[in-house]
């Protein structure tokens, strides 16, 4: 599931489906469905996969039935 | 499990912190305590208006000036970077960053940076500072919320267009970004309601108070190559963004941390340090930068004003059905504010399947605003909070019961999609029922308000390393400028893993040439991920000292153990190793012993926190005071609880002051009036009552010691708190804050 601030990037598309095995199959297939989506908007969020948040993702397996919803990045305040 | 349950026997005490005493007594150097033979002077030509083109600048009759060495102004910087800085959440995009130190096209808030100088005293600079010539064209100024979304309003941004707007907007505007947070059925839970409340609630921008103004030393050499001595919170951040500012390589930058007197988010970012460094660049010479007070606060961030609109459902057994806020917060001169922090944070104490927010992110010609202590999260959890005192008034409810009836548990999901793993919000809350002072009796013209607060804490990126002198006493460096005694801590976290002597530790803060990448101090994360990252490098230099003690044994090193601070001897029992004795083998066994270690933590540590405020109103002057606090917090493990008790106490006064005393208040023109102490006033001790502290334990599962981290979830409840208990007490329902007693006799007058 896609951030407000992304969907500029999807044509207004809240999610996809797809299959992969880790997060960089998820940018992959993102890429791939919606080729101006700039890495760095995928790179620069953090995700909450099947609820549990993560920073940096890249190589976070994916399960089958895995949800990924990308959230702001969690940094430093 | 307690740290004596976990058999942890030096975390949890309380020895005194390594760096006490330089800074009890004026030894230890801050950012502006530090001189190089050469060196020079730079000041800042601030913008008189609030929105203004710059037309040009000559700054020929200021070179011309004997002792003058050289300005800079925008062309000396990149305008449009190719990367980005990791900062606090809220961020700057680099082409903002560049336009941020140094106005270009335009000046964006009065005090905005437009050009530096360099001179020989500070005299003469700011001779040369008023013989610049800046060429402005006045524009109109957006000053508050209203006035940067009206449909006409001037525009700071031409080539700005919200984001997260479907379909994409063909308009500018001053909104950068709309997002939107949501689960379950809004509608459905506010049918099930029975009973609904709803308010809009304003908090001002406020200043984090930190102590020591913004300073720094820069020196490039004839090579190039770069020295930064600098106050701050993330010694590689200020690395990264110099070299993209300048068009650097980071490897050619150094950047030397002193000691910071505070941040709380404020040091997240660059000001002074790019404008030194082109200007040391220009002139080859060492070049000191600091910041006046005043330009302090013109010139460098704040915290977000905010307006929060929250409507929160529930049936008459307290059961909450639905929540729904708009947040809209205040960027300041460019995009990124704090709102979606503010947004993911709002709710987040509470498990309630029908949850929305709805956040803005809105630029107006006043400072771009910074972290602060979980930023965004203060604002909303205001309204929030509140709300549910509010409706707890309504339905008849106790309010720690209403918050236990509702509150989120391991396994609750959160409106940005997360689940908790354990976390302690229902510990805390107990704890506040069972506190003394729920149960304390109120005098004449006091309230009481309870509120809790969420923040998530971040992992992130840590380096460490350990080093065995040749006594057997352990250097131990890390990469995280110490703010709130994390020194201590790491020295803790060492001495237990190895199990040596606490004072044998001696913890550094090293520079960006003498450790591995470390993100910032902030977002709660040092003892959570320094702390980790100083366990793996204990645990390498451990299994160093085990294949020693093997080597020496003439065994297998797997089968060497280390218990209490020795090597164990696997066929002898009672035949063992200490640190001491390996350190004196050193030499004879492979050499010097280190340990390293390296941590990118990828999950946050949420921690919770409840605050009880007793506050009394002279109904004659409308002025008020808290007479009592009480601040209770998950801390995870406590490593040091002096350290946990000091961030919650801190948090809890500055959480008072942005309700009680704090504002920044700008004029017509965009200029701000009260840009000192004594105008700004920041609560002092004896404005305060002793804050009492309670400290919960519910170990974080992502980490071997079970830290959360402590620094930013105290801020979050006690506005709501000390809000709710003064309207309490005075019989009013102010929602406009700070609470000012004209604010206050004012309501209590159309009381009636």
């Amino acid at each position: 599931m896609f951030l407000a601030a992304q969907r500029r990037f999807t044509g207004g598309c809240h999610e996809i489906h797809a299959t992969v095995r880790d997060f960089r199959g998820v940018v992959a297939a993102v890429r791939g469905r919606f080729p101006e989506f700039p890495e760095s908007e995928l790179l620069g969020c953090s995700v909450a996969i099947d609820g549990e948040i993560v920073n940096r993702p890249w190589l976070e397996p994916i399960g089958a039935d895995s949800e990924v919803i990308f959230v702001a990045r969690i940094g430093a305040g | 499990m307690n740290a004596n349950e976990q058999g942890l026997r030096q975390i949890g005490t309380r020895p005194p912190r390594p760096d006490g005493v330089d800074k009890v007594t004026g030894r230890a150097r801050y950012g502006a305590d530090y001189t190089l033979p050469g060196m020079v002077w730079g000041r800042v030509l601030r913008s008189p208006h609030a929105h203004a083109r710059i037309l040009g600048i000559d700054a020929s009759a200021a070179l011309a000036l004997p002792g003058v060495l050289a300005v800079v102004t925008a062309e000396d910087f990149l305008a449009e970077p190719k990367g980005d800085v990791a900062s606090g959440e809220a961020e700057i995009e680099s082409g903002d960053l560049s336009r941020n130190v140094m106005a270009r096209e335009k000046a964006l808030y009065h005090g905005h940076a437009v050009a530096a100088v360099a001179a020989t005293t500070p005299r003469i600079a700011a001779a040369a500072l008023a013989a610049i010539r800046v060429d402005y064209e006045p524009l109109p100024a957006v000053l508050d919320l209203d006035a940067a979304m009206a449909p006409d309003a001037p525009l700071l941004h031409a080539d700005m267009f919200t984001r997260g707007v479907d379909p994409e907007p063909r308009a500018a505007s001053n909104v950068a970004a709309i997002t939107t947070f949501q689960r379950g059925d809004l509608d459905a839970g506010f049918a099930a309601a029975e009973v609904v409340v709803e308010g809009t609630w304003c908090s001002p921008m406020a200043h984090q108070g930190y102590i020591e103004p913004q300073a720094c030393l820069a020196c490039v050499g004839p090579g190039g190559e770069v020295e930064v001595w600098c106050s701050t919170q993330g010694p590689f951040m200020v690395r990264a963004s110099v070299a993209l500012l300048l068009g650097l390589d980071v490897a050619d930058v150094r950047v030397i941390p002193t000691e910071i007197g505070g941040g709380f988010g404020g040091k997240t970012t660059v000001y002074l340090e790019p404008l030194a460094v082109a200007l040391s660049r220009k002139c080859g010479r060492p070049v000191k930068m600091q910041l006046s007070r005043e330009e302090v606060f013109r010139a460098t961030g704040p915290a977000s004003a905010t307006r929060a609109w929250v409507k929160i459902g529930a049936r008459a057994d307290g059961t909450i059905t639905a929540m729904d806020a708009r947040l809209e917060y205040d960027a300041g001169a460019f995009r990124g504010s704090p709102f979606i922090p503010g947004a993911m944070s709002i709710f987040a104490c509470y498990d309630v399947p029908n949850q929305r927010a709805v956040a803005l992110d809105v630029v107006t010609n006043k400072p771009k605003v910074a972290a602060y202590r979980a930023p965004g999260a203060p604002q909303a959890i205001l309204a929030s909070e509140c709300a549910l005192n509010e409706l707890a008034a309504r339905l008849g409810i106790d309010p720690i019961e209403l918050r236990l009836l509702n509150a989120a548990r391991e396994g609750s999901r959160t409106i940005y999609g997360a689940a908790f793993e354990a976390i302690g919000l229902v510990e805390c809350l107990e704890q506040a029922r069972r506190h003394p002072h729920y149960a304390a009796a109120l005098q004449a013209n006091q309230g009481r308000g309870v509120a809790a607060g969420f923040w998530f804490n971040a992992g992130l990126q840590s380096s460490a390393a350990v080093h065995l002198t040749e006594n057997g006493k352990l250097l131990l460096e890390e990469g995280s400028p110490d703010i709130g005694g994390s020194r201590a801590a790491m020295a803790l976290i060492a001495a237990e893993t190895l199990g040596m002597p606490y004072a044998s530790v001696k913890p550094a803060v090293v520079d960006t040439s003498g450790i591995g990448y470390t993100d910032l101090t902030g977002g709660s994360r040092t003892t959570y991920a320094t702390g980790y990252a100083v366990i793996e490098a204990c645990r390498d230099l451990i299994a160093k000292l085990c294949a020693r003690a093997a080597l020496e044994w003439g065994v297998d090193a797997a089968r060497v153990g280390w218990r209490d601070g020795a090597a164990c001897h696997p066929d002898a029992p009672g035949t063992t190793l200490d640190i001491v004795a390996l350190t004196r083998l050193a030499a004879r066994t492979g050499g010097p012993l280190s340990g390293y270690g390296s941590v990118n933590l990828k999950q946050v540590a949420p921690a919770f926190a409840v605050d009880i405020a007793d506050v009394e109103v002279d109904p004659e002057t409308g002025a008020s005071r808290v007479v009592r606090f009480t601040a209770i917090q998950d801390a995870g493990r406590a490593i040091h609880p002096d350290f946990v008790e000091g961030q919650m106490q801190g948090g809890a006064a500055q959480g008072i002051g942005w309700a009680l005393n704090e504002e920044y208040r700008f004029d017509a023109r965009g200029v701000l009036e009260n840009p000192g102490f004594l105008d700004y006033r920041m609560p002092v001790a004896s404005d305060l009552p002793m804050i009492d502290t309670v400290i919960v334990e519910v170990p974080h599962p992502g980490h071997p010691l079970g830290v959360r981290g402590v620094g930013e979830a105290p801020i979050c409840a006690p506005m709501a708190a000390v809000t709710s208990a003064l309207n309490q007490a005075a019989g009013t329902s102010i929602r406009v804050l700070h609470l000012t007693p004209s604010r206050v006799l004012a309501a209590i007058g159309a009381r009636g």
